[in-house]
């Protein structure tokens, strides 16, 4: 018994409409620009690590990463306690000063709104992966022990 | 000789117009425009001046011996008698310098020909993986649109070839060709610099920068990354055995770099952001004296490396004089010609300083050969460390003065010095704008050195002799 011609149509439709809206969820999750209005409360998110680059339009070191943070976000997308940002601070300079950015690009890490860890290794996306994850792991027991 | 303390700042500045407490003082007055370019009425004036200028003050004479207490008064001079090495003294450097090069010198690197370099800014770091970073927008380059940069700059090569170089080699008819050809410049080379990292005839990735618009001063680039380089630069230099003696020529590659940066400090210290948030720049002389003064071989061996610069250029001054300095700017064209010439030929540079640095003394033991290859490969490495250098215009200016040196190393050591003519010497045109652009710099900080030094040693003799704690002019 084969499904009408238009019933299998409308099914079709509605398969290929749930993938765009899944795609499209997953692409505006992955790297999370950060403002004055919206920082401060998002790093205070429970249970959340936010691994954080904060960089200048004008800074050629932070143009010449490329596409290595977005890359990260897609890589990073399947941890539910890790969240993956970005300042841009010639728009957001309030933000910069207030978690002490003298130089850019800076990659930091967040946890329950205090800044954790600051990333100094070599910019690639296995090394980021690697250390971010590290320090969720450190955050999820220390939690541990302090309840 | 331990090698000089690395200094946490890197890239120092080209001068802003002096502040007017500094114009004022004596003999520190810099006059960058109409010099040259005058109404006839206001030219036959300025000459006057010049004349006056020039003949209010006698030039030492080359041969003469250390002063010491004979002239002048003692203890007014703290550097006096032969810079080290080298076949001039401090006083005859401090006057043909205020004189004669730094005037020259400061219009010539205004000019279209040696204003605009062509430089790669983003070769990976051979070293160790990039922790590049900005701190101040003051340290990112500002490039130049392609419609700015001259339009012979663009154009390929139409010189010698290096087939065509290599090909005249050995040939009899090369003997014969070197004597009856009067002609020293055949077009602008690109061959590399076998002094250097760069691979300049490659054109991929260059960058094209209008240094007039990308000044080398107080970037913020500190901290262990610039630390390092300055690490490196040296280690390159240190001998593997350390209890072994340095050789003569060991000893002058040390000193060309230690000279160097010395200059990159003073130009720090001349040009420095002394309040952030209100983008106040101006001189910052206790870091001069912290970084350059306090340290007496420092400010040797910016003299020297200083010496060892001018007597590359005017080593090469047949070819220099010659070369095509073409832009598509026919009257500043010409002007650069004249003011090279002025350069290389100046009568009382000449009689004053004739040799500023005695070439032929290195390579003489039995070992010459093998000691300047092994020196070469030591500079080579020297230069590819900056790449490595975390701020972009740090990285700039440190690219552009290593291919400065490394070019006056090349004229000094890789050409034959005993042929009249020069056949052999072939230079890039980007050689030559980084060899002019660094002999400014490094007369830029002598000046700034012979002007300053003196004030800042009295006030910082008072300091020690009294609690009340001066504060420096700026």
């Amino acid at each position: 018994m084969d499904l009408a011609p238009g019933r299998r149509a409308r099914l079709l439709v509605a398969l290929a409409l749930v993938v765009l809206v899944a795609l499209a969820a997953r692409s505006g999750a992955e790297v999370i620009t950060l403002t004055e209005e919206t920082f401060s409360d998002k790093i205070k998110e429970k249970d959340t690590v936010w691994f954080v680059k904060f960089c200048v339009p004008w800074c050629k070191h932070c143009k010449n990463l490329g596409t290595l943070w977005e890359d990260l976000g897609k890589v990073m997308e399947g941890a539910d306690e890790i969240e993956i940002g970005q300042v841009d601070c010639g728009v957001s300079k309030p933000v910069c000063s207030k978690v002490d950015i003298h130089s850019y690009p800076t990659f930091k890490v967040f946890y329950e709104g205090e800044e954790v860890a600051k990333y100094k290794g070599p910019r690639n996306v296995e090394s980021l992966k690697n250390f971010v994850s590290d320090e969720a792991e450190k955050a999820g027991e220390a939690k541990l022990q302090d309840s | 000789m331990p090698p000089q303390e690395p200094a946490p700042a890197a890239n120092g500045a080209a001068p802003a117009p002096a502040p007017a407490a500094a114009a004022a003082a004596a003999g520190g007055k810099r006059r960058k425009r109409g010099r040259w370019a005058a109404a006839a009425g206001v030219g036959a004036l300025l000459v006057a001046l010049l004349a006056v200028a020039v003949s209010s003050r006698s030039f030492p004479a080359a041969s003469s011996s250390s002063r010491g207490g004979d002239c002048g008064c003692p203890g007014t001079r703290k550097y006096t008698g032969m810079v080290e090495d080298c076949c001039c003294d401090y006083e005859t450097v401090d006057a043909i310098n205020e004189e004669v090069l730094h005037p020259i010198l400061q219009e010539l690197v205004t000019l279209p020909f040696f204003r605009y370099f062509k430089v790669k800014l983003w070769c990976d770091c051979p070293f160790w993986p990039d922790d590049g970073m900005c701190r101040l927008r003051d340290c990112s380059v500002c490039e130049c649109p392609e419609n700015e940069f001259p339009e012979p700059f663009k154009k390929p090569y139409s010189g010698l070839s290096p087939d065509s170089m290599i090909c005249q080699e050995g040939k009899p008819q090369a003997t014969v060709d070197r004597t009856l050809d009067a002609k020293v410049f055949k077009g602008w080379i690109e061959t590399d610099n076998p002094w250097t990292y760069d691979d300049e005839t490659d054109n991929a990735e260059m960058t094209y920068v209008n240094l007039q618009l990308n000044p080398e001063r107080y970037t913020g680039y500190t901290g262990d990354s610039a630390r390092r380089i300055w690490d490196s630069v040296y280690k390159e230099n240190c001998p593997k055995y350390p209890s072994e003696e340095m050789c003569q020529e060991k000893k002058a590659l040390y000193k060309l770099i230690s000279g160097l940066h010395s200059s990159i400090s003073v130009h720090i210290a001349y040009d420095y952001l002394l309040d952030e948030s209100a983008n106040l720049w101006g001189h910052n002389l206790p870091l001069l004296y912290d970084r350059v003064l306090k340290y007496p071989e420092r400010v040797q061996n910016l003299y020297f490396t200083y010496l060892f610069v001018l007597r590359a250029v005017t080593k090469a001054a047949d070819y220099l004089e010659q070369a095509e300095y073409n832009t598509g700017n026919p009257e500043e064209d010409l002007k650069t010609q004249s003011l090279v010439k002025q350069l290389l030929y100046n009568p009382k540079l000449r009689s004053a300083c004739p040799l500023p640095f005695d070439e032929a003394k290195l390579w003489q033991g039995e070992n010459g050969p093998e000691l300047k290859q092994e020196i070469q490969k030591q500079f080579r490495n020297i230069s590819a460390i900056m790449d490595c250098v975390g701020c972009e215009k740090c990285r700039l200016w440190g690219k552009l003065q290593v291919l400065g040196l490394g070019t006056a190393l090349k004229i000094l050591f890789s050409v034959d010095g005993e042929n009249h003519l020069n056949q052999s010497l072939q230079l890039q045109r980007n050689e030559v704008i980084a060899l002019v652009n660094l002999l400014n710099r490094l007369s830029e900080s002598v000046n700034f050195v012979h002007e300053k030094g003196p004030s800042i040693e009295d006030v910082i003799k008072q300091q020690s002799s009294s609690t009340v704690k001066p504060v420096f002019p700026i």
